[in-house]
C-alpha cells in the first residue's frame, strides 16, 4: 500500500504540471477579456434602449427611483468597457509587442479568441489571418458558389476604412502578410521593428490608392452600384437559412429514404428516368418519321444536370426515353447506310421499340407482290433469302404498319386493291396510301 | 435497502451506493440516511453504467477491492459511484483528455484516495503503460468517437484474462445515416477478436441511439 501511495501522489503531480502548462499562458485572460467587452457592447445597447423609452413616460416617486439605478449601471458598464480597453491594450503590447502596433490592440485580441492560443495564432498562414472573422462567407465559397471574402476581422482596421471596395482585398492581403511575419517575431522574441514596418505600410498603401482604376474594375463598380448589394446578399442568405434549417431538422428514418427512392427507381428499365431537367421534344415531322416519334436523340446540355430531389421533374414527360438495350439502327438488310437500311421495312425492329418494326417510309415491300419489279433488292426478292421477311414471317393483325398485314375478312384492305394499283401510284406517299398506326 | 450487486443497492424505485466521504455530494445529488448508513442516488440519466443497472445489467464489472480502468472519465461523475463500490482497497485509473475535467477530477482524488488520474489520448497507450504492470480485473469505456471499438481494443491488453469489460456504444459518432442495428454489428465483429459478449442492452429513455455491451476477455 505504501507503493500504491507512492504512486498515486506522483500520478497526480504529473496531472498537475500538464494542467498549468497549458492555462499558464496570459494570452488566456485576453480571450475572456475581449468576448466579454463584445457581450458588453450588446448589453449597454439593450438597456439604453430601455432607458430612452423609459424616459418618455415620465417615471415619478417609486419608478423614478427604479429609473435612476438603471441609469447608474448603464454608466457603470460605459466605465467597465474603457477600463477592459485600457487593460487589453496593455497586456497586448507586453505579449505581442510588434503584432499589436500594426494591427490595433483590439483587432489584434479578436484575432488572438478566434485562434485559442498564442502557439496556434502564430503559426497560422497570412491567409486565414485575412479571413478569420468571416467564416461564414468562406465556408459559402468553399461549399457552394458563392464569391471568396476579402477579409474577416481586419475589415475594422484604419488603414482599410478609406478603401475603394475593389482595392481591399489586395491591401487586406498585404497586411496580413506583414502581421503573419510580426507574430513570428514575437513568438520567437525578436527585436521590435513595428515602427519602420508601418510606415512602409503605409507608402505601400497610399501607393495602391492613388493607381488609376482599370477598365475591369470600374465597369464592376458600376454594376455593383446599380444592383443594390444588401438587397443580393438578403435574398442569398434567405435560401441559405432555409436551406440550413432543413438540412439541420429534416429527419428521414433509413426506411422513408429507402421508401423514397425506391418509389422513383421502380419498374422496367423503359419506365427508369435518370435525375435531370430535361430539354423539350424538338423534331419536325421528317425527323419524327426518319427517327421515331420522339425527334433525335440529340441531348441540350441540360441533360446531364442531376440534381437529388427526386425523379420528379415536370419536364420529365418530354423527355426522349433512354432505354437499356442499344438503338442503334442495324444493318441487317446488307444495307450500306443508315437511311438504305430503313427503306425496306423488316420484321425485326432496326430502331429498338417495343411495338415493332419503325417504317414511316413510303418504300415498302409488299407481301403479295412479289413479282414486283420494285423490289430490286436481290436479298429480298430472293424468296429463299434470311433477310426476305414474306418468307419468314407471318402477316400479323399486330403489324399494321406494313402495307399488307391487315385480316382477310375486312373488304376494304383487299390485296386486290393493292395487285391493282400501278407502281407509281403506290409509291408515291399520299394520304391514301399513308397508313396511320 | 437491498442489495442487487456488490455496492450497489435499490429501493424498488432508484440505486444508490454507500458514501465513502460522508457528508459530501459530487454533483448535487440526493443523500438518504438509512439504518446509520450512508447512500448517495445514483442518477441514471446522467450515467451509463447506472441506466444499464437499471435496465437489466446480469453482471456487475466493479466488486470490493478490484482494480479498475476508466476511459472516459470527464468529471467524476459516475467514477465516484464506482469508487464508493470499490473502496478501500480498490483502485481506479481514471483517463481523459481534456485538462478543465482532469481539473476537477483532481478535486475529487484529494478526498478519495481510490483515484489515479492520467492525462492522455486514450488510443496512446504507451503514454502510461508503465502504471499496467500487473493487470487490471475491470474496464469501462465511454468515449464518443467514431473508433471506439478500435480503442476499447487496444487497451485490452491491460485487462486481466477472464476479466470483464463494458462498452458505451454512441452509434451516432460512428455513422448517422445507418441504423443503430447494422452498426451494432460491425462494431461487435471488431470486439469478438479478443473479446466473447454476453450481453447488449439499448439504455433506451436514458440515452439515445446508445448500446451497453458487457464482454468478457477471452
Amino acid at each position: 500500500m505504501e507503493q500504491r501511495d507512492f504512486l498515486r501522489k506522483q500520478m497526480l503531480k504529473k496531472t498537475r504540471e500538464q494542467i498549468e502548462e497549458k492555462f499558464a499562458g496570459k494570452e488566456i485572460h485576453i480571450i475572456k477579456a475581449i468576448n466579454l467587452l463584445m457581450d458588453l457592447d450588446s448589453i449597454n445597447n439593450l438597456m439604453s434602449e430601455n432607458l430612452n423609452e423609459w424616459k418618455t413616460r415620465n417615471p415619478q416617486d417609486e419608478a423614478q427611483n427604479q429609473f435612476e439605478s438603471l441609469q447608474k449601471n448603464t454608466t457603470q458598464i460605459q466605465e467597465e468597457k474603457t477600463k477592459l480597453i485600457e487593460f487589453i491594450e496593455k497586456e497586448m503590447q507586453e505579449e505581442f509587442p510588434n503584432f499589436s502596433q500594426i494591427a490595433t490592440p483590439i483587432i489584434g485580441a479578436k484575432l488572438l479568441s478566434e485562434a485559442g492560443s498564442k502557439k496556434r495564432l502564430c503559426f497560422m498562414p497570412a491567409s486565414t489571418i485575412q479571413v478569420l472573422g468571416a467564416e461564414k462567407a468562406l465556408f459559402a465559397h468553399l461549399r457552394k458558389n458563392a464569391k471568396s471574402p476579402k477579409h474577416g476581422h481586419l475589415f475594422n482596421h484604419p488603414l482599410l476604412q478609406n478603401m475603394p471596395r475593389f482595392k481591399r482585398g489586395k491591401a487586406a492581403r498585404i497586411i496580413a502578410g506583414k502581421l503573419a511575419i510580426a507574430l513570428k517575431q514575437d513568438y520567437f522574441k525578436g527585436k521590435d521593428t513595428s515602427k519602420e514596418v508601418k510606415e512602409e505600410l503605409e507608402k505601400r498603401i497610399v501607393e495602391i490608392r492613388n493607381e488609376p482604376e482599370t477598365e475591369s474594375q470600374r465597369q464592376r463598380e458600376n454594376d455593383y452600384e446599380q444592383i443594390n448589394e444588401d438587397r443580393r446578399r438578403e435574398a442569398f442568405n434567405k435560401e441559405d437559412k432555409k436551406k440550413d434549417y432543413e438540412r439541420e431538422h429534416k429527419t428521414f428514418t433509413p426506411e422513408e429514404r429507402k421508401a423514397y427512392f425506391e418509389k422513383n427507381n421502380k419498374g422496367k428499365p423503359w419506365n427508369k428516368k435518370p435525375i435531370g431537367n430535361y430539354p423539350p421534344r424538338e423534331g419536325s415531322l421528317s425527323q419524327k418519321r426518319k427517327f421515331g416519334s420522339r425527334g433525335p436523340r440529340e441531348f441540350s446540355n441540360n441533360y446531364n444536370n442531376r440534381t437529388n430531389e427526386g425523379f420528379n421533374s415536370n419536364d420529365s414527360f418530354n423527355a426522349p426515353r433512354e432505354r437499356s438495350y442499344s438503338t442503334r439502327p442495324r444493318s441487317f438488310n446488307g444495307a450500306r447506310s443508315f437511311n438504305e437500311s430503313r427503306r425496306f421495312g423488316s420484321d425485326k425492329p432496326q430502331y429498338g421499340t417495343r411495338r415493332g418494326p419503325r417504317t414511316f417510309n413510303q418504300d415498302k415491300p409488299s407481301y403479295g407482290n412479289r413479282d414486283s419489279n420494285y423490289n430490286k433488292n436481290p436479298y429480298l426478292s430472293d424468296p429463299k433469302s434470311e433477310f426476305n421477311p414474306s418468307y419468314n414471317t407471318r402477316p400479323k393483325y399486330s403489324d399494321r404498319r406494313d402495307g399488307n398485314s391487315r385480316p382477310s375478312g375486312s373488304s376494304k384492305f383487299k390485296s386486290s386493291g393493292f395487285k391493282n394499283k400501278s407502281k407509281t401510284s403506290f409509291n408515291k406517299r399520299t394520304p391514301r396510301t399513308a397508313k396511320r398506326y | 435497502m437491498k442489495e442487487i450487486f456488490d455496492g450497489i443497492y435499490s429501493d424498488g424505485k432508484n440505486i444508490y451506493t454507500k458514501n465513502l466521504v460522508l457528508g459530501k455530494k459530487v454533483y448535487g445529488e440526493k443523500i438518504v440516511r438509512e439504518g446509520g448508513e450512508e447512500f448517495r442516488e445514483w442518477d441514471p440519466y446522467r450515467s451509463k453504467y447506472g441506466a444499464g443497472i437499471k435496465k437489466g445489467l446480469k453482471k456487475s464489472i466493479f466488486f470490493n477491492g478490484c482494480t479498475a480502468i476508466y476511459l472516459g472519465s470527464a468529471e467524476g461523475t459516475t467514477v465516484s459511484h464506482v469508487s464508493d463500490i470499490v473502496e478501500e482497497k480498490g483502485a481506479i485509473f481514471c483517463i481523459d483528455v481534456s485538462e478543465i475535467a482532469m481539473n476537477k477530477l483532481t478535486k475529487l482524488a484529494e478526498e478519495r484516495e481510490n483515484i489515479y488520474p492520467i492525462l492522455s489520448d486514450a488510443q496512446m497507450t504507451e503514454n502510461y503503460k508503465e502504471y499496467f504492470e500487473t493487470k487490471a480485473d475491470a474496464m469501462f469505456q465511454d468515449i464518443s468517437q467514431r473508433n471506439q471499438a478500435d480503442i476499447f481494443v487496444r487497451n485490452s491488453k491491460f485487462l486481466k484474462k477472464g476479466g470483464l469489460g463494458a462498452l458505451a456504444l454512441k452509434t451516432k459518432s460512428i455513422s448517422q445515416s445507418n441504423l443503430k442495428e447494422d452498426i451494432l454489428k460491425s462494431e461487435i465483429n471488431i470486439l469478438e477478436k479478443e473479446f466473447e459478449i454476453l450481453q447488449t442492452i439499448l439504455i433506451e429513455p436514458y440515452e439515445k441511439h446508445h448500446y451497453l455491451i458487457l464482454m468478457r476477455k477471452k
